[in-house]
């Protein structure tokens, strides 16, 4: 996918590609190693607004690192824009002490090729990760997450929202660790499978023996959109402790009616309401993107994975 | 002015009738009030006007200006000039009010013709104001969050942008501390018009003293048992429908449970 003009006008951008810029001036800390990029931040610096890292899918595999030094707060995108022949991914994030990192990471974009995007997450004591990820690929892709919650008192928030279309598969693996005591993990994911798309989710949870005071939850949530569709949902917990709070739920089916029939009972039509509902449903991602372009650009995108869904 | 008319009316559930033979004429202009105790089928005969798709008529006839509704999808009686407030209205989480009710206002333009957002934004607020919202209701998710005062008043609120023909408020008083029941009542009194024609369902006089109906209906068992003026509803607010059902020969209700499965947890898995 071809970098949009409203990723290379904005001030705030760095771009990892044919045309690369970058922003970060003496702070930076970026290099390009043989395993990819790598980007490191040990001074807190005052951003304008929310840094967008842009990075234009390769055939070749990519891999980012972010490492976070001792309590610098970001708030980042990072947004990938997918190549046709996309190869596998890696992100890899550590976070120091205290480090603060809320991401929003989207996948955007059509391939031809079966990828995979491996992210790797290890978070020191204190730290905090809010990461918020969209995936709206038209094609089949595979999304293995593993948290490991290393330092005590290390908090997870990790929401993911993913839409299928046509005959697409989307797999996704999240193993998050519980390392220590009194950490804390917070994991929704919220599905839409649109056409004869099939999704899988697999997520499980584990506090180890003497990690007490561990917080874990999470939630999973699928609308299936035609009969053809399938989303299935693996929630699991493995606890070794007894002093936690942890609990999952599922809930996967069409609709909510009575939200549909609210709708309806306003006067809009069956297909203008279910639009709005889904619309609702992802609300959670919509309010992550800072750029317009962008969420324009992922607005079109959802509506080609929607195109042609018989509501 | 419009007509609802609903004729001989029954609707059963598994076999059970919940309305039996109901019939009703509601004209633009006039305010109607139907009471009675619970569980006689007050909201679910405003449910079925509206054509929740859980009830099936057995028989009889809803007719508006003429026209049979009874074959119409929720949507299409919507747009015909219904406007039900519901008792419990719904939250739809992540969708703005904003984009809420500028989709139902569009919705009731008719095709080829669109909101003019300007004017469409005035209006919502000027009407939130009338119903002292607050400047942020707008941007707020329908309902979620909403207190109980709120949810009803963001009802009332749409049916002042939707302006129907014929409006079914279901207990659209209960939730409301005096106050809130006081605006409520100013508003939907100010939207009173030979234009709109006003079905109230309540068990309290007190709305019914913001809102004076013309005519008031007592439902019992799924049927409409008596009607009559403003003066019934003293007669209920001091001595109940008991001197009714022993007048009518109504025995009291027999309550009956079916068991129900909650279910198992832990992997759910749709095909």
């Amino acid at each position: 996918m071809k970098t949009p003009n409203f990723f290379l006008a904005d001030e705030c951008t760095i771009l990892f590609g044919k045309k690369s810029k970058d922003i970060f001036g003496n702070y930076s800390g970026i290099k390009l190693t043989s395993d990819g990029w790598s980007i490191r931040v040990s001074n807190q610096k005052k951003w304008k607004k929310p840094v967008t890292i842009v990075i234009e899918g390769s055939t070749k595999p990519v891999n980012l690192h972010i490492h976070l030094g001792a309590d610098i707060s970001v708030q980042w995108s990072i947004d990938y824009l997918i190549n046709l022949k996309q190869a596998n991914i890696g992100i890899f994030i550590k976070l120091d002490k205290g480090a603060r990192l809320v991401l929003t990471n989207v996948f955007i974009g059509k391939s031809n090729k079966e990828f995979t995007v491996s992210r790797i997450i290890d978070q020191a004591i204190a730290s905090e990760l809010d990461l918020s990820s969209g995936i709206v690929v038209d094609g089949n892709i595979k999304i293995a997450d593993h948290y490991e919650l290393n330092g005590v008192g290390s908090r997870l928030k990790a929401t993911m929202l993913a839409i299928a279309g046509q005959n697409e598969t989307f797999t996704s693996i999240q193993d998050v660790f519980h390392n220590q005591p009194l950490t804390v993990s917070e994991v929704t994911n919220l599905l839409v499978s649109a056409k004869e798309s099939q999704m899988h989710v697999d997520v499980t949870e584990t506090i180890g023996k003497g990690n007490y005071q561990s917080v874990c939850h999470q939630n999973n949530r699928g609308i299936i959109l035609e009969e053809k569709g399938s989303i299935t949902v693996e929630p699991k917990l493995i606890i070794d402790e007894y002093d936690v709070d942890a609990g999952h739920g599922c809930a996967i089916g069409q609709i909510n009616a009575d939200e549909l029939y609210y709708l309806l009972s306003r006067g809009m039509d069956e297909a203008t309401a279910k639009r709005l509902i889904i619309s609702g449903y992802l609300s959670p991602l919509y309010k992550r993107i800072e750029n317009p372009g962008f969420l324009k650009k992922l607005e079109k995108a959802i509506e080609r994975q929607m195109k042609g869904v018989d509501y | 002015m419009a007509v609802l008319e609903i004729k001989n009316l029954v609707v059963s559930v598994e076999d059970q009738v919940i309305l039996n033979q109901i019939n009703l004429v509601i004209h633009g202009g006039e305010t109607h009030a139907i009471m009675g105790p619970n569980g006689t089928g007050k909201s679910t005969l405003a449910q079925v006007i509206m054509g929740h798709p859980k009830y099936h008529i057995d028989s009889g006839e809803i007719l508006l200006d003429g026209i049979r509704l009874n074959e119409m999808s929720v949507d299409e009686r919507s747009r015909a000039g219904l406007f039900l407030a519901m008792q419990n209205p719904i939250e739809v989480p992540g969708v703005t009010n904003f984009d809420f009710v500028k989709s139902a206002v569009q919705a009731h333009l008719g095709e080829g013709k669109h909101l003019r957002i300007g004017k469409f934004i005035l209006a919502m607020e000027d009407a939130a104001k009338d119903l002292k919202m607050g400047s942020g209701l707008a941007h707020r998710y329908v309902n979620e969050g909403f207190s109980g005062g709120e949810k009803k008043r963001n009802e009332i609120l749409q049916m002042k942008l939707i302006k129907p023909k014929i409006a079914l408020l279901d207990e659209i008083d209960s939730g409301l501390d005096v106050d809130a029941l006081r605006i409520v009542g100013e508003n939907v009194t100010a939207m009173k018009s030979p234009d709109l024609g006003l079905v109230l369902i309540t068990h309290y006089q007190r709305l019914l003293d913001s809102i004076i109906p013309d005519y008031v209906h007592i439902m019992i068992r799924g049927a409409i048992v008596k009607t009559g003026g403003k003066e019934l509803i003293a007669k209920i607010d001091a001595d109940g429908y008991d001197w009714l059902k022993a007048e009518l020969g109504i025995d009291e209700f027999v309550e009956k449970k079916k068991p129900i499965s909650l279910g198992t947890c832990a992997t759910k898995s749709v095909k």
